[in-house]
């Protein structure tokens, strides 16, 4: 009986640790959003790394920029190198990338900056392995802040590029 | 004690001084002929008017009569030159439209000019308006009277007619109130609004919508012969340069698709057959051609900047436009053909959304500097900049067809902005906010209408 | 000892001067006092302003398509009144406050743009010479309602002569200035520059050299009175020019006369020759009535010569007011500039100008050069 219950003991131990190992990958950017749209109750889901719920909290679906930029920094590179690792190992995705700019522009400059983001985004994709065809891009401008105060608090939230995932053509 | 040199050296300032006043009052020469003077310095000042209401033939057309003259004086009153004496202080009031004119009356309250007219609704149900413009102090009549019938409908075209008329005469440029304007009438809030393309009277009244706003649609841009509009609209998923017909509302993609390609920023060449735009590929934005009638591409500008924003000159012949190939954002000019482009922007900050004037003497833009936004013009070749407004984000002017008053977009900050539209005469006086069913962005200016 | 005579001796050259000078200028008031009305600043009623204006010989139009407007033989703008009983003034209708009104509301989306036809009959014939109207030498209150329409030129037979239309108060407008009728005229602290909103310091440096500004709304210059400003005998010394200009031209005015008799006289039969400060005194009253404010750019690149003459009581004969040559710039512009040349010339001249009478074969004929290179928008 106590050698069962050790057993039982260790199985769950060993679950445990490989749960939280499953945890530990994905380190959040800097720069990334802590938006867990209740992932408390659906836990299950962010924790399962093949859900877009774990594409989006834990990976990260956005890299930010600097103002009238379209350059990766170093931490959209890691949160880039973590979505391309999500994409080749999800095959059945597909993924538009959202371009936008924060307001301290015009309109027609902001929407060719927010073009340029998108594309940096999907260059960097591509050269880390992700096929082209399951990319797309779409340059919002400064149409839709996520932020809506005017300073560089908000700014800076809104100068982003965004992956959307969705169940499309594969490979 | 003081030297007796000392007090003759002041004796003879003294009388030198008076000498000098003698000598500066003195007469002038003897003249021969008229007196010759030369005026080189005047006042700057709204010129005074009296537009007494215009008299009712007949009762039918009493409640015209009225609105008409308030539409005339909005009009002349909205363009900052001339400043409405109010009938309170009118001494004589016009009831007979033939009758003469009771200068001196007029004179007394110092209208310096007099509008009369008359407005009869005629048997077959047509509106007949009448006018006559006077200079109260050479109590001379300004050009010759006219006549305009319409239906009774039009009646704020006519009004906007005789209005432009009187402008017309007194100030010697075009006039612009016979006018409509596109614009995009936005609402939500900041992070979700809905915007529609609509269209109004120059000065609000007659608003229009001419989408819903399930699709997101952006900077309507109308052709010189105001019958149709290019705009941007995100209804096929991306963004895409549309032409609409106002008259009908109908619509259709400029060309054909081709996926992955976002275009915008479209503009009509002066003769309306070719449309200027931008096209982006693979994140790189350039300037294209379209010829309408044939359909012919040509690609204009070919570099690994963002260029954008571009406007045709009056006579056709060239294409001002923005580009960061610099660096920072400036404004080129280049042959409408393409090639080599000049850059005529030179001051601090960042130059953007170009327009040439209707009158091919200036180029209005957006000027971004230590976070301040401006509207500005410049001279074709980039000299005389002049910045006309300042505020926390001002851009996208568009012309008034006579190329003297430019209307733009202000955005005010926070969470709770809001989008305007306003207009500015190119001195830089009458900064004034155009009347708009709520909020309102990317006004683009007709021409004058047939 | 020797302080106390130079003491002595520069006391009284200057007692001597000023005793000069003051002396002097009352023995040799050379102009006689302009003409102006002494009604001074009020506001006159309705009734008394009635009383002083001319009554003009109307003729009655005859209703008729199209119906010409004919003069009346009154031209000057300020005559003496007639000696006929003043035409009774229509009565002021009752004014009622109305608000501002708001911008206009969103009507419905209405039918496809109406189309206008556009008829161009003109309606202005030349005052004189209209054969069908009989001459009529009696005055007619002008607001006697119209005569039955002549039978003979058959007028539209549904147009019903309306009851004479009462003008509606149109609604007070925002920030007209008040009383139009009459103002006090001192120069009014009118700033030198254009200031455009971004050039407002806001905290940032000025982005762009300044320019001239327009002046904010000023009452208008008094055709019917005139407050006496400085001592001197001036005219009313225009805004546009700085005020220390204007206080020169009266100083120089004042020492003019007090000069005038010191200064060596120059033989001309037309009486002393205009100082200098007279000439100015007279640009800068024409200058300060006008106004290029609402002039095309096209006239503002147009330099014109206005050549018109002059009444011997300094008023300009209305009617010799013609433009006399285009120094530089286009026809288009030189008509439109001329116009407002005109305006300048008689609206300042209402008054008369203040030149001195004797010398009036001197400035009986004046040729003026109107440059707006100065005010042009840059």
């Amino acid at each position: 009986m106590s050698s069962l219950i050790r057993i039982f003991t260790r199985a769950t131990l060993v679950v445990a640790v490989l749960g939280l190992a499953a945890c530990g990958q994905g380190r959040l950017g800097a720069g990334n959003t802590t938006n867990l749209n209740g992932s408390g109750l659906n836990g299950a889901g962010a924790q399962d790394p093949s859900s877009p719920a774990y594409f989006n909290q834990t990976i990260g679906d956005r890299v930010l920029f600097a103002v009238d930029q379209s350059t990766l920094s170093a931490e959209g590179r890691t949160i880039l190198n973590g979505q391309a690792q999500w994409l080749l190992t999800n095959t059945e995705y597909a993924a538009l990338i959202e371009g936008h700019a924060d307001e301290q522009g015009t309109r027609e400059y902001n929407l060719a900056l927010g073009a340029r983001r998108a594309a940096a985004v999907q260059e960097y994709l591509i050269s880390q392995g992700v096929p082209a065809n399951r990319l797309r891009t779409i340059s919002y401008g400064k149409e839709r802040p996520l932020e809506i105060c005017s300073d560089e608090t908000c700014y800076s939230q809104n100068r982003r590029a965004v992956t959307v995932i969705s169940v499309g053509l594969g490979a | 004690m003081i030297a007796p040199f000392t007090r003759i050296a002041l004796a003879v300032a003294a009388f030198g001084g008076i000498a000098a006043f003698g000598l500066w009052a003195a007469p002038a020469v003897a003249q021969s002929g008229p007196l010759r003077i030369e005026i080189t310095e005047g006042v700057i000042e709204p010129l005074p008017f009296a537009a007494p209401t215009f008299v009712a033939e007949n009762a039918a057309a009493a409640d015209a009569a009225q609105d008409i003259t308030r539409v005339i004086a909005a009009d002349l009153r909205g363009t900052g030159l001339f400043r409405e004496i109010p009938s309170t202080a009118h001494i004589s009031t016009i009831t007979n439209f033939s009758s003469p004119v009771q200068f001196n009356d007029w004179q007394a309250i110092n209208a310096q000019a007099l509008i009369t007219g008359s407005v009869e609704q005629s048997a077959n149900g047509q509106l007949i308006v009448r006018f006559r413009l006077f200079d109260v102090f050479s109590q001379q009549p300004l050009g010759e009277g006219l006549q305009f019938v319409g239906s009774p409908d039009s009646w704020r075209r006519m009004a906007h007619n005789v209005a432009d008329q009187v402008y017309e005469r007194l100030t010697g440029e075009t006039g612009y109130f016979d006018t409509r304007v596109a614009f995009i009438s936005e609402s939500g809030p900041k992070n979700a609004r809905l915007k529609r393309l609509a269209i109004m009277d120059y000065d609000g009244a007659n608003v229009q919508y001419l989408t819903d706003s399930r699709a997101l649609v952006l900077a309507p841009r109308f052709s010189p012969d105001g019958s149709r509009l290019l705009y941007t609209s995100y209804e096929s998923g991306e963004p895409r340069v549309y032409l609409m017909d106002v008259a009908t509302v109908s619509r259709r993609p400029l060309e054909t698709f081709v996926a992955g390609n976002m275009t915008f920023a479209p503009r009509w060449s002066p003769d309306g057959g070719r449309v200027v735009f931008s096209e982006e590929q693979g994140g790189n934005t350039d300037i294209f051609m379209l010829d309408l009638g044939s359909g012919l591409r040509t690609q204009l500008t070919q570099a690994p900047s963002i260029e954008t924003a571009p406007s045709f000159s009056p006579d056709g012949t060239q294409v001002v436009f923005e580009s960061d190939r610099s660096g920072t954002q400036q404004i080129y000019v280049m042959s409408a053909n393409g090639g080599d482009a000049r850059r005529i922007s030179s001051g601090t900050g960042r130059y953007g959304t170009p327009v040439w004037s209707p009158r091919g003497d200036l180029i209005a833009f957006t000027n971004q500097n230590e976070g301040r936004f401006h509207i500005g013009v410049m001279r074709t070749d980039g000299s005389e900049e002049r910045l006309l407004t300042a505020s926390f984000l001002d851009e996208g002017p568009s012309w008034a067809p006579n190329g003297r008053v430019i209307m733009f977009t202000r955005e005010t900050a926070g969470a709770d902005g809001a989008p305007a539209l306003y207009s500015v005469d190119i001195s830089g006086r009458n900064l004034q906010r155009v009347a708009t069913p709520g909020m309102a962005s990317d006004p683009s200016w007709s021409p004058l209408q047939n | 000892m020797e302080m106390r005579r130079s003491l002595y001796a520069s006391g009284g050259m200057h007692a001597a001067l000023i005793l000069w000078l003051a002396i002097d200028g009352l023995f040799h008031r050379a102009d006689p006092p302009p003409d102006f009305s002494v009604t001074g600043v009020t506001i006159l009623s309705v009734a008394e302003f009635a009383a002083m204006s001319p009554t003009a010989t109307v003729i009655p139009a005859a209703v008729e398509q199209p119906a010409e407007l004919t003069q009346p033989p009154e031209t000057a703008s300020l005559a003496p009144p007639t000696a006929e009983a003043p035409t009774p003034r229509p009565s002021r209708p009752e004014i009622t406050e109305a608000p501002v009104p708001d911008p206009l509301p969103v009507p419905p989306p209405p039918a496809p743009q109406a189309q206008i036809v556009e008829q161009t009959a003109t309606l202005l014939a030349p005052p004189a010479g209209d054969p069908t109207q009989p001459p009529s030498d009696t005055p007619v209150p002008e607001d006697i309602p119209r005569v039955a329409p002549v039978p003979a030129p058959t007028p539209d037979p549904e147009v019903t002569i309306a009851p004479e239309v009462v003008a509606q108060p149109a609604p007070p407008e925002q920030s007209i200035a008040a009383a139009e009728e009459v103002t006090p005229t001192a120069p009014e602290a009118a700033t030198t520059e254009i200031v455009t909103e971004a050039e407002r310091p806001s905290g940032g440096a000025p982005l762009t050299s300044a320019r001239p500004t327009a002046r904010p709304n000023r009452p208008d210059p008094v055709q019917t009175a005139a407050v006496q400003e400085t001592p001197a005998p001036a005219p009313e010394t225009p805004q546009a020019a700085p005020a220390d200009d204007a206080v020169a031209a009266a100083i120089a005015a004042a020492v003019a006369e007090a000069a005038a008799p010191a200064a060596p006289a120059a033989v001309v039969s037309s009486g002393p020759p205009l100082t200098n400060g007279q000439r100015d005194g007279f640009r800068l009253a024409v200058a300060g009535c006008w106004n290029v404010g609402s002039l095309s750019t096209d006239a503002l690149r147009t330099t014109i010569v206005v050549a018109f003459s002059m009444n011997r009581d300094g008023t300009p004969v209305a009617n010799s007011v013609r433009l006399d040559g285009v120094l530089e710039g286009t026809t288009a512009g030189a008509q439109n500039a001329f116009e407002a040349a005109r305006r300048a010339i008689i609206r300042c001249g209402g008054n008369g100008y203040d030149l001195p009478e004797e010398s009036y074969e001197q400035w009986r004929e004046v040729e003026a050069v109107f440059n707006p290179e100065g005010m042009r928008l840059r």
